[in-house]
Formats: C-alpha cells, sequence, structure tokens
C-alpha cells in the first residue's frame, strides 16, 4: 500500500480538497501544510484571520461561525472548514511530523521546495526514499476541486504501479500529457 | 498498557501471525506488531520474528514476513531507545546479518531494494559498536563491513531503478561514516565518523576506511556520468550528496562543482521536463548548503562560485529571501520593473538603423590591422605614450560619427606638410603593415571639398626632384628619393626580379596569342628616371607588360593548370598569399612611340585588357569576394604557403620562377592599366561612336554594375586609382587630359541605382560604396535620392544618406538637407524613417543635432502662413462623428502602449472623406509637424516654441495640433518638471492646447493607478471597488475601471464576481444602460466564473445577456444543469451567493480563499493593458474633446 502525503500551505484548501478525494478512493494519505501559520481570508483583505498549526478545524468553524455567519459561508469558508472537520482533527505543520511516506504530493512549487529542503535538514538518515511531485494548483475553490481530481489521477497510476521507481518517469510523463496546464517537478529525496 | 503488557502484546501479534490463514490477515497483525513495537522498542521479539522470518521462508507469505522483518531490524537500528553500546544490540545485529545475506539475493527486487536500505541505516550502528577499542566486535564488522558491503556493492549494475537509488544512497552512508566529521558539521547523529575512532583500533585502519570513502565518492559522481541515466536517479543521488556535503562540508567543493557542470549543458538524453526537475532539485541544494552555519572558506568559495552561476552574490551566510526566490523560482518576475510596466528597453530609435552600424562597426573590428594591440609596441615608443587621459580613451567605444568627426577637426586643424610629417615617422615607428591597396597619400589627389589646403604643399626634407620637375607620376610623392648613388644608369635598371619560387603551381591560363608573336607595349612615356623601388613595395608595377611566346614548350604548363585546377576548390580555406610582384620596369628608350604604331598599340591593349578583365574566375576565390580578398591576403602575407592563382608571367623560366597572382593584384592590373591606357577623350568617344564601338571604360562600368556585389571593390579601386591619377595629372599641368574620376564614379552610380541590376533592400553594398570612394561630390549624394523616393527602397536610401551625414563630414551639409528634407515627405514611410534617423541625432550629434531642430522650427514656422483651404468651399458632413485615426508619427514611441488613447470625436465641420481640400490641408500641416514633435519627445523645453506661437496659427492648424499632440503628451507623461512648468505658465492664447493636453494627462485617473501595481496593489483596488458600488449613483464609467482592475490583477476575478457583480444584480444593474453594458462586457470577460452570477439574474435580464451574446448560453446552461445535479460546481463564494440569491453586504476579499500567500504577491505578474474592450466604454465623458465638437 502506498503511503501518500498530500501538502499545500495551510493544510486547509487544496491539500484537504486532495485529502478528502484521496481518502474517499480509499488511498492512505495525510495531509499537511508547509506554512509558519494558518491563513484564512479575513473580513478585509488585510485583516486575515491567523491560526497556529494544531488549532482543530472545529474550533475554527464555530470561531468565524459566531464572528460573522453571512460573511464566511458566503465566501464559502465555512463549507471548507465543515469539509475539513468531517476529514480530520486539525491541520498539520508537514516539518513537525515524523511519519514516513513513499510519495509526497505538493500543491504548490514553494511547497515542494520547503519539503525537499526540509528532508535534506533531517539528514536523511533514514535511508527510505520517498517520490516528491508538486502538481502547481491555484489556491481556490474551483482549481481545488480540480487539483484534487489531477491528484486522484496521479494517485491511482502510483498505486497501480509494480515498480514506482522504475515506473515514475511515464507516469509523470503522461500526467503532463494528460495536464499540461499543471506543471508538475519530482524529485526522489530520502527519510 | 505496563511494559509487561505491551511484550505480552507483541508476542501475541507475532504468534497471531504465525497462525494467521490469509496474507491479509498476516499483514494487519505485523503492522498492528510494528505499531505497538515502536510504543516500548525492545530487542525482545528478535528471536520470534527471526523464527517467523525462518518458517515462512518457503511460503507464498515470505516476501511480506521479510518486508516486514526488514523495517522490524530498520526499526531497531534507528531506535534510540536501545543503547547503541549494549552487548544485546550487537548480538541482535550479528545474528540478522545472515538473514540480511539471504535477502540480498533474493530473487524479487523490491525485497533486494529493501534490503540494502536496511543495511544503510545498520552500517552507521555497527560502526559505532566497532569503533570500541576491544576485538571482540571483529565478527560483526567482517559481517557487515565487508561481506554485506561487498554483495551490495555488486549491485552497481543492478539494471532496476530502485535498486540503484537504494544503493547509491547506501554508498553515501558509507561514505558519511568513513569520514572525518568537522566541527561545522551539524550536530547530531551526522557527527559520527572517523574522529570517534581510535588510533589503535585493533581492527579498524582510518586511512584504509578514508580512501575506501573517497573511492566510493568518486563512484557515486560517476554513476551521474552513465548513459541514458535516469532524472529520477539523477535527483536521487542530489538529494543524497546534499545530506552529505551538509554533514561533511569538505566535500562541499568537489560535490557542488559537480552538479554545477552537469546542468551546463545537461545530458542531451533528458527531456526540459527532466532537466528542471534536476535543475530544481540543485537548487534546493545549494540553498539548503547556504543556510549552514560556520562556514570554511574553501565551502564558501565554492558556494558562491555556484552561486555566480545563477547570478547571484553570496555573502558567505543565508541567502535572503529575495535572492532564494531568485534561485528557486528563476521564471517568475521577481520585481522586474520592466516587466511590469510593460516597457522594453529600446536599444535605438530603430532596428534597421542598429543592424546597420552595428554591420560597419563589427567589419571594422574584423579588420586585420585592428589586430596591432596584441602586437608588442615598438621599442622606441616614448615610455607613457598611451597613456595620458586621450590613450585612456578606447576609441572603439565611442560613436563612430564621433571618431570621424575628431578626425576631420584633428586634419584641419593642421598644416598638411606637418601631417605628412607625422605620418613619415610614425611609419618607421608603427610596424608597417602590408596591404596590398596601394591607398594615395594624402596630398596628392585633388584636395577633398572639405578639406582647405591653405598653401600647396611643400616639400620635406629628403625630397629631391630636380628642379622644375615633379616626381615621377608613378612615385607617390611624398616618399623620399633614394640617393643619387643608388639609382642606376638609365637603360640599365638594377631592380631584379624578386620571383620567389612556388610549390604548388596553379597557372593562370595564357591567352592564345599567335605563334612566335612579340610585343612590347608601351604604357607611360619615359619621362622618369627609374629608381629604386622602396624598401617596402607598396605599390605593385606593370609599366610593362610583355607577353612573350616562342615555342610550343609551353603547354605543359596548360596540362598543369587543369590538374591545379582541380585541387583548387579545396584550397580555397587557405588564405591567399599576399605578394606584390614586380615585373621589369619599362625600359625608357630615347624616342617617343610614333604615331604610325598607335592604332596596334590601342588595340593591342583593349585585347590585353578584355583577357586580364576575363580571367577573374581564376583569380576568383569562392566565398572571399571584395574587401576579405584583400583582409585574406594581408592576414597571410607573413606565412609562406600559397594557394593563389598563379601566373608564369616570364615563360622563358616559367619552370622555375613564377609568380603568384591574387585578387588583389587582379584588381590592381585592372585600375591601372583601365586608368592609364585608356584615357577618355571626348574627341575619341565621338570617334568611337562613330564607329558603334564602346569605350573600355564604358565597358568596365558595365561590367562592374552587372554583378555590383562583387565588383563593388574593384570598382573601389578603380576609382581610387583615377582620382589619383587625376591629381597628378593635375598637377602635372596637363591641360588635354580631362579628367576622368567624376565620370567614373557617376556612371557606376547611375548603373546601380536603375536598370535592372537594383541592389536589394537590405544590401549595405552601396553605403560601403559611397563611404569609401576617395572623393563624394554633391551630384552623388543626389543620386542616393533615386533610392529614397522608392518606397521598397527607401531604407537604404535613408541609411546610406544617414551613414554619409556620420562619417564623410565633406558631404555631411547636402547628404543632412536631402534626410531633413524627407522629414516632411508626404509618404508616411520616408517621413517615418526620416524623421527616426533625425531624431536619433538631436541632442547627440554636436553639429547636425542643432541644424535638426533649426529645421523643425523652420517647418514650425512655415505653419504660420499655411495656406489653408477656404471653409466657404466645405460642405458641412452629415452629423455623426468621423473616426481620426491617432498618427503615431514617431517610430519611437510605437509600441507604447495605448490602452484608452482618447478618440477626437470632434469632426471639424470641414474634415471627413467628403472634404479631400481640408483632409490634404490636414495631412499637410501634419507633416510639417511630425519632426518638431518627435523631437519635443526627446527635449521637452522645445515645447515651449509651440506654445508661444500658438495663438498666431489660424484655427485649422491649432487644431490640428491638438489632434497631433496626444502620442506626444502620452509619451513625457507628467514626470517631467520642465513639462510641468510649461503648462503652469502657459503663453495666453494657448488656452485650448493647455486644455487639451491636461484633458489627456488627466484621461482616466485610474490609469495612473494602474500603471504603479507597486503601490495600487489588488486589495487597494478592491477596496476602492467596494467604495465606488456603494456610492449612492454608481460612475458611469464604474464597469470600465472594474474590467480594468480585473485584466490587471487577475486574482480579482472571484472578487468582482461575488462582491462586484453579484451586488450590482442585487442594485438593478440592467436599470443603468452604460453600466449594464459593461455589466455583460465583464461577465464575457470572466468566463466560466461568472455564470453564477449570470444564472442569478431575473429572467428577463438573462434573456436579455443571452441575445446581446449568445457565446455566454452554454457556460451558464452548463452552470445550472451542475447546479441541479447537486454537485459543487463553481466558486464557493459565488456559488453561496447564487443559492442565497442575495447580495453579500460585507465587504470580503476574494479567492485565495485559505492559503494566502507568506509575503508573496501573487497574481501580479502579468499586466495587460486594457485593450478595446476598454476603450469602447470610452462613450462618455471627455467633456473638452465635446465642446470642440461644437462647429466653429
Amino acid at each position: 500500500m502506498v503511503r501518500f502525503a498530500v501538502i499545500c500551505a495551510s493544510n486547509q484548501n487544496r491539500s484537504m480538497e486532495a485529502h478528502n478525494v484521496l481518502l474517499r478512493n480509499n488511498f492512505t494519505v495525510s495531509s499537511y501544510g508547509t506554512g509558519t501559520m494558518v491563513r484564512l481570508p479575513g473580513p478585509t483583505a488585510d485583516r486575515p484571520n491567523i491560526y497556529n498549526f494544531g488549532k482543530p478545524y472545529d474550533d475554527v468553524y464555530q470561531e468565524l461561525k459566531e464572528k460573522d455567519e453571512q460573511l464566511y459561508s458566503s465566501n464559502g469558508l465555512l463549507y471548507m472548514l465543515d469539509r475539513n472537520r468531517k476529514i480530520k482533527h486539525a491541520p498539520e505543520k508537514w516539518q513537525e511530523n515524523i511519519q514516513e511516506f513513499d510519495v509526497i504530493i505538493t500543491c504548490e512549487e514553494r511547497c515542494f521546495d520547503a519539503v525537499c529542503e526540509d528532508l535534506i535538514m533531517r539528514g536523511e538518515s533514514h535511508n527510505n526514499p520517498v517520490h516528491i511531485i508538486n502538481v502547481d494548483i491555484k489556491d481556490n475553490y474551483e482549481e481545488a476541486m480540480v487539483g484534487g481530481r489531477m491528484i486522484l489521477n496521479l494517485a491511482q497510476s502510483i498505486d497501480g504501479a509494480k515498480d514506482l521507481d522504475q515506473e515514475i518517469q511515464p507516469i509523470l510523463d503522461r500526467f503532463q500529457q494528460r495536464y499540461p496546464s499543471a506543471p508538475v517537478l519530482h524529485s526522489v529525496s530520502f527519510f | 498498557m505496563t511494559s509487561r503488557d505491551i511484550q505480552l502484546a507483541l508476542q501475541e501479534q507475532l504468534n497471531n501471525a504465525t497462525l494467521a490463514t490469509d496474507t491479509e490477515k498476516l499483514v494487519q497483525h505485523l503492522a498492528a506488531f510494528s505499531r505497538d513495537w515502536k510504543l516500548e522498542p525492545s530487542l525482545d521479539q528478535l528471536d520470534s520474528a527471526l523464527q517467523l522470518l525462518s518458517e515462512t521462508r518457503q511460503g507464498a507469505n515470505f516476501e511480506a514476513v521479510a518486508l516486514w522483518w526488514l523495517g522490524y531490524i530498520q526499526d531497531i537500528a534507528l531506535s534510540g531507545s536501545i543503547p547503541r553500546l549494549s552487548p544485546g544490540l550487537g548480538q541482535a545485529l550479528f545474528r540478522s546479518a545472515d538473514p540480511l545475506v539471504d535477502l540480498l539475493q533474493s530473487p524479487s527486487t523490491s525485497l533486494v531494494k529493501r534490503t540494502i536500505q536496511v543495511c544503510a541505516s545498520i552500517y552507521p550502528v555497527v560502526f559505532k559498536i566497532c569503533s570500541q577499542d576491544t576485538p571482540i566486535h571483529f565478527n560483526l564488522w567482517n559481517e557487515y563491513a565487508i561481506k554485506i558491503k561487498q554483495l551490495v556493492l555488486r549491485q552497481f549494475n543492478h539494471g532496476n531503478e530502485g535498486v540503484t537509488i537504494s544503493l547509491c544512497k547506501y554508498v553515501q552512508t558509507v561514505i558519511q561514516i568513513q569520514s572525518f566529521s568537522h566541527s561545522q558539521s551539524q550536530p547530531g547523529p551526522h557527527s559520527l565518523g572517523l574522529n570517534s575512532l581510535p588510533q589503535s583500533h585493533p581492527f579498524l585502519s582510518i586511512n584504509m576506511l578514508q580512501q575506501e570513502a573517497d573511492r566510493l565518492l568518486q563512484e557515486l559522481l560517476s554513476t551521474i556520468r552513465r548513459p541514458n541515466i535516469s532524472s529520477t536517479l539523477v535527483t536521487a543521488i542530489v538529494n543524497q550528496t546534499s545530506a552529505l556535503q551538509r554533514a561533511r562540508p569538505q566535500f562541499i567543493p568537489s560535490i557542488l562543482r559537480t552538479w554545477i557542470a552537469f546542468t551546463k549543458p545537461p545530458p542531451p538524453h533528458f527531456t526540459a521536463l527532466q532537466t528542471k526537475f534536476i535543475d530544481k532539485s540543485i537548487r534546493i541544494q545549494i540553498v539548503a548548503l547556504t543556510k549552514m552555519e560556520n562556514q570554511h572558506p574553501p565551502q564558501i568559495h565554492a558556494l558562491t562560485e555556484a552561486l555566480a552561476t545563477y547570478g547571484i552574490k553570496y555573502e558567505g551566510k543565508a541567502l535572503a529571501r529575495s535572492q532564494q526566490q531568485q534561485l528557486l523560482h528563476p521564471d517568475r518576475d521577481n520585481g522586474d520593473d520592466s516587466k511590469k510596466s510593460g516597457k522594453r528597453v529600446r536599444p535605438s530609435a530603430s532596428g534597421i538603423d542598429d543592424a546597420g552600424s552595428k554591420r560597419i562597426k563589427s567589419e571594422v573590428e574584423t579588420l586585420p590591422g585592428n589586430n596591432t594591440p596584441t602586437l608588442p609596441p615598438p621599442s622606441n615608443i616614448p615610455p607613457g605614450f598611451g597613456t595620458t587621459l586621450l590613450g585612456q580613451v578606447n576609441v572603439t567605444h565611442l560613436p563612430l560619427h564621433h571618431v570621424v568627426d575628431v578626425i576631420f577637426e584633428t586634419l584641419s586643424a593642421n598644416a598638411v606638410p606637418q601631417l605628412f610629417h607625422s605620418f613619415l615617422s610614425s611609419l618607421q615607428v608603427m610596424p608597417l603593415k602590408v596591404g596590398p591597396l596601394p591607398i594615395p597619400p594624402p596630398g596628392v589627389g585633388p584636395p577633398p571639398p572639405g578639406l582647405l589646403l591653405p598653401h600647396p604643399p611643400p616639400l620635406l626634407p629628403g625630397m629631391m626632384p630636380p628642379p622644375g620637375m615633379f616626381p615621377p607620376p608613378m612615385m607617390p610623392g611624398h616618399l623620399p628619393m633614394p640617393p643619387p648613388g643608388a639609382i642606376g644608369a638609365p637603360g640599365a635598371p638594377e631592380i631584379k626580379q624578386e620571383i620567389k619560387k612556388e610549390h604548388s603551381l596553379s597557372k593562370l591560363q595564357l591567352p592564345t596569342v599567335s605563334k612566335d608573336m612579340r610585343v612590347s607595349v608601351v604604357v607611360m612615356p619615359p619621362k622618369h628616371t627609374p629608381v629604386r623601388l622602396p624598401a617596402r613595395p607598396v605599390v605593385a608595377r606593370t609599366d610593362s607588360v610583355t607577353v612573350a611566346r616562342k615555342n610550343e614548350a609551353e603547354k605543359e604548363p596548360k596540362v598543369e593548370v587543369k590538374e591545379e585546377a582541380k585541387v583548387e576548390p579545396k584550397l580555397e580555406q587557405h588564405q591567399l598569399k599576399m605578394e606584390t610582384f614586380q615585373v621589369k620596369p619599362f625600359e625608357p628608350s630615347d624616342q617617343y612611340p610614333t604615331d604610325s604604331v598607335q592604332p596596334l598599340t590601342t588595340d593591342l591593349l583593349k585585347e590585353t585588357f578584355l583577357r586580364i578583365l576575363g580571367s577573374e574566375h581564376l583569380v576568383h576565390v569562392p566565398a572571399a569576394t571584395g574587401k576579405k580578398v584583400l583582409e585574406s591576403a594581408a592576414a597571410s602575407a607573413a606565412s609562406e604557403e600559397s594557394s593563389g592563382a598563379m601566373v608564369p608571367f616570364d615563360s622563358i623560366n616559367a619552370e622555375h620562377e613564377t609568380k603568384v597572382v591574387t585578387k588583389a593584384d587582379w584588381m590592381t592590373i585592372i585600375s591601372r592599366l583601365l586608368t592609364k591606357a585608356f584615357p577618355r577623350n571626348s574627341d575619341q568617344i565621338a570617334a568611337e561612336a562613330g564607329h558603334g564601338t564602346q569605350h573600355m571604360k564604358d565597358m568596365m562600368v558595365n561590367y562592374v554594375c552587372s554583378d555590383f556585389r562583387q565588383r563593388r571593390e574593384l570598382a573601389l579601386i578603380w576609382l581610387h586609382e583615377e582620382w589619383y591619377y587625376d591629381g597628378i595629372c593635375q598637377r602635372a599641368g596637363e591641360q588635354d587630359r580631362e579628367p576622368q574620376y567624376l565620370w567614373c564614379l557617376y556612371k557606376i552610380l547611375d548603373g546601380i541605382t536603375s536598370g535592372t541590376n537594383q541592389l536589394d533592400a537590405k544590401d549595405k553594398g552601396l553605403t560601403r560604396f559611397l563611404l569609401e570612394v576617395p572623393e563624394l561630390p554633391e551630384g552623388a549624394v543626389d543620386i542616393i535620392q533615386k533610392y529614397c523616393d522608392d518606397p521598397a527602397r527607401a531604407q537604404i536610401g535613408i541609411s546610406c544618406l544617414r551613414d554619409v551625414v556620420n562619417l564623410r563630414p565633406p558631404s555631411r551639409n547636402h547628404a543632412l538637407d536631402i534626410v531633413l528634407s524627407y522629414t516632411t515627405h508626404p509618404e508616411r514611410p520616408q517621413r517615418n524613417l526620416a524623421i527616426v534617423t533625425a531624431k536619433k541625432w538631436y541632442l547627440e550629434h554636436p553639429t547636425v543635432g542643432p541644424r535638426v531642430e533649426e529645421y523643425a522650427l523652420a517647418q514650425l514656422d512655415t505653419l504660420k502662413d499655411f495656406p489653408i483651404p477656404k471653409r466657404e468651399e466645405v460642405i458641412q458632413p452629415p452629423t455623426g462623428s468621423t473616426d481620426i485615426k491617432m498618427e503615431d508619427m514617431d517610430a519611437a514611441n510605437k509600441d507604447e502602449p495605448m490602452p484608452s488613447a482618447p478618440k477626437e470625436p470632434t469632426p471639424l465641420p470641414s474634415l471627413g472623406a467628403g472634404n479631400p481640400a481640408f483632409a490634404q490641408a490636414e495631412d499637410d500641416v501634419g507633416r510639417h509637424l511630425d519632426l518638431y514633435l518627435s523631437l519635443c519627445a526627446k527635449n521637452h523645453s522645445l515645447l515651449e516654441v509651440l506654445f508661444a506661437h500658438y495663438s498666431s496659427y489660424d484655427p485649422f492648424i491649432q487644431r490640428v495640433i491638438r489632434l497631433r499632440i496626444p502620442p506626444l503628451i502620452k509619451a513625457i507623461k507628467q514626470d517631467s518638471p520642465k513639462f510641468l512648468a510649461l503648462i503652469r505658465n502657459f503663453p495666453l492664447g494657448a488656452e485650448m492646447l493647455v486644455l487639451r493636453i491636461i484633458n489627456i494627462l488627466t484621461d482616466g485617473a485610474m490609469d495612473i493607478c494602474f500603471n504603479h501595481p507597486e503601490i495600487y496593489k489588488s486589495e487597494i483596488i478592491a477596496v476602492v471597488l467596494q467604495q465606488l458600488l456603494d456610492q449612492p449613483t454608481i460612475p458611469s464609467l464604474f464597469m470600465r475601471t472594474v474590467i480594468q482592475a480585473i485584466t490587471l490583477y487577475k486574482n480579482l476575478v472571484g472578487f468582482v464576481n461575488s462582491m462586484i457583480l453579484a451586488r450590482l444584480v442585487a442594485k438593478k444593474v440592467w436599470t443603468r444602460p452604460v453600466l449594464w453594458k459593461g455589466f455583460v462586457r465583464c461577465a464575457k470577460l470572466m468566463q466560466p466564473t461568472s455564470s453564477s452570477v449570470l444564472a442569478s439574474l431575473p429572467k428577463p435580464q438573462l434573456k436579455e445577456v443571452l441575445a446581446m451574446d449568445p457565446s455566454l448560453k452554454e457556460p451558464v446552461e452548463a452552470y445550472v444543469k451542475a447546479k441541479s445535479s447537486g454537485r459543487r460546481v463553481g466558486g464557493g463564494a459565488a456559488k453561496q451567493v447564487n443559492l442565497q440569491n442575495v447580495a453579500a453586504t460585507a465587504p470580503l476579499p476574494d479567492a485565495p480563499v485559505s492559503e494566502i500567500a507568506e509575503g508573496e504577491g501573487e497574481g501580479e505578474g502579468e499586466r495587460v493593458v486594457a485593450g478595446e474592450e476598454v476603450k469602447n466604454e470610452d462613450a462618455d465623458g471627455d467633456q473638452i474633446i465635446n465642446e470642440e465638437a461644437q462647429p466653429e
């Protein structure tokens, strides 16, 4: 069973959408964020809602609902948080995780950079290889949803591979052909 | 659970696993074991685990059990809870060695791969245990570091990708363990290294371990050079070496250099995508390395070097955020202003312009003479020469026309004799360059028109002409005469034929001359005393040509010719050897040739000339013509090898003594012969015309013009010769000889500028020809005008004139006049070309620039009493506006985006198709303005003149000025203090003009905002839009601003959809026609996001929208369908609005729904200036223009 991790910046929208999709399709999946804080839109652009990783989705849901239910339901935040709290307890920060995975899928180039760099910093002393793949997804509901489908497609190809190390290149080539608008990156690193 | 409970539970899991009937159950139990084991790691279950492994060995579940067991052993090795040095651990590992050896030899690649990974994790533990100064662990070391290591390394050529990846990781671990950990290594588990090994270790040798590590590192790094290596493996090795370098900084220089070299260029078998993967890994590696602390100089140096290849300066500490961005995201716009503002840096006013000057420059640079700086300076140059201020100026970096001007100024400021003197003395100092082209020394030809010669050149010391006699015509006047003693007695010339033996003989086919014919041709009257030739033979002499033929013996050379001819093309690469040949000079006789021999002589001369002319193909070197031939000849002068065509001039000794004839020689022969042997006299021409024959020089002109490109050089040499000889004759007082040079020049120019053999538009040959002819009279410049009048060739004509202005100061004024006259040319292409050319001089050329301004102002002045068609003649046009095309008179500004160029919807009553007289007059006024306005763009204060004179113009003229001024004002923008001062204190009468300018400047205050995205960020625009929407009356142009906003900031689409469009629906936008039109346009731009809002429109309005734009039907339908099927479609915000069918009231930013990028502004990358769509929104507004629309 391939162990997947899906990673975005705040572990709220893109990675959680992918987490949701993969979970529904019975994949072994975890999700993380690489940012320093969890940031959600606020009443104005310069007043975002900022939380620590680890603050439960449900807590944030209740808090925002209390603040301005109409606002946060009209911009879709409550819907998103509601989905998230049904998947897992709280957003998790990648850098604090000790679990190992076979495949890590990031949703943004700088998350890819952060994961690769973090693994180098850890020292790679466990010698267990991991494929890190970036699929660029813009941070909005629509693109996250489309991105979730793309990641599902990728995960299915990966899961179907007999020998992933051998087959990853053709899988990525096919993926890139199918979704030319989502530029991919790939690297093999180690835990 | 207590510790005991855990142990019991673990044992239970193993028992269950043993009893499990199906694989799924087995795997579940084993997974549970692994999970629980981590709660309290111990070695207690090792025996049971090993037993389970051996029991299932032959079974179907072996692979699953083996993988589990490997994980279990790896967990033991990595667990921090089991003391590294406990005797139990050593024992446990020793007992696991055998199963590991078995697994390494398993047929299953996934098992082999996993085993290697586990062995890599065990290796440091084994090293740690064995590093103790006791001999009891020898067996453990033997198992892991010798037996297993050998088995692992044997897999180096395993074809499986995963096995190789794991093996490389194993190798990296071994390298890291068997090398010294330095003080700057990161502390922690990575610090385990050779340092922990005592020197007196019973069985481990530090040296041998280190040597093995070095060897393995070489092997690891050479892996990446394998043919067809995959990018997967390469990125894996990059990442391994990233960790290795951080743990062992001493490896940074060698490893980092390997990577930097690897991608430059990457191996060819990688696709672009794979190259990107590798490049990215390397960039991340560098970032990780720069974050290390306490780096040592070698590492800092290596990093500095590596970062420099990415254009980043390394200071020895972690990179700044911007540098990190630059390294990791090279494709992104990292605040480059030139990109943001949508402007590109213009290298010059016109591309054509540039190409031309570059080409001339580069050709100049390739001249062999320019290589002289590489030569050692001659010893007699005084020390310090060239170190003065002037000496430090690199002349090659100055604009060419400046250099030309300086040269001319110097020439005219110095008396000619002094120049000669300097020239002569420099001849001794400078290394002499051998050049084939005899360049007439200054002063011997007619003086160029721009150069004033106050006195006739006095004789220099060393010049000893006989009293009352000029030096012999062939002798350049400045050359010192040899002492009398050196001169041989008349009739017995001392000159020996300096003929060198040549090894490869490619012989020129001689013309067939009747047998035993012997002809002596007299070319020059023997007035002179033969003198010794100068030591450096500058001038090839052909005073006398002897064609001798005595017997049939020279049939042999003919055979040779054929053979050589075949070889010749191969030798074309070789450069021709430059040779001057010195033919036996004319032997003076006491008698002048008598008239009786004249006709025969002339005929023979003609025949000879034609034959020589016809032998061009023999000296022709393919792909090397004109100047190149001369250059190559000069370049190879020093080399002894020769591959030129050879002519056995002395047929008697042809076998031994032959002479090389290069193309340069051939051209010289032709020119000399033609110039001197065929004087062109009017009488003679008349006589020839009578015979229906053509004069030789006419023939030559035709010959040159029939292939000007190939024969330009010949023409130049000939013209130099003619000019030179004209000068000699003029001085000699030969009144009966008509000057030939001008006639030849005009004939050639006529020939190439008219007729069928015209040059194509890009040929620079004409320009070069004009720049190189010895004298350029005004009439010749006029001939170029032919080109300027032809639209297809105007470019070449104008650039030709430009080069003449720049590089031939004596002809400057006349050429400039022509160029300036074209700045008001009725035809736009010519006019634009001329304006661009003139504008380039303005403020840059010290002498030409002011003349350009003078001309432009004079044109402006003519407008004061410009003939205007009388208004009565004009018929009132029907109502409705006529678009007057804004003419972009300034080519330099034509790529300035003009998003919303205000149309002048102000039809002067007289303008339009029905009023040709006015249209024509407007055009005429316009072309007199064009140059002036384009100069104003360069010098804003020049506008003052227009302001001052404005009131004195006819209203019609004033109007044309207002029509023509917008592009200029847009180019100036509002950042010019001079310009602003001018508007502030405008003179009386210029009110309308100033109003118009202010109107242009303020056209759409939002434009200014959109031009400064660094200040007016998308958030600010969003807030502004919100506030505008909250106004009691929404401004009419609101939608235009919205469209501009979303065009500039794509990320505002979501916001505009949910917060603007949705609210506009609530505000019944369809009741305001202008807004409604904009709404639909905006919704179309925002497809498919806007489908939700469109679907929320009331039915009649939705119908209206779909009628206005049927293309919207499909997305809206799709949206409604999707919605009704219960799927979550469209954006959350939009969807919510739609579902509730009410507009949200709270202001809210848009889409980056959750994760607002940290510190990075996104979506600001591209900036597209709103195009036509926006322009049309402009329908209302522009009060001033409307005022003007009133009939005057």
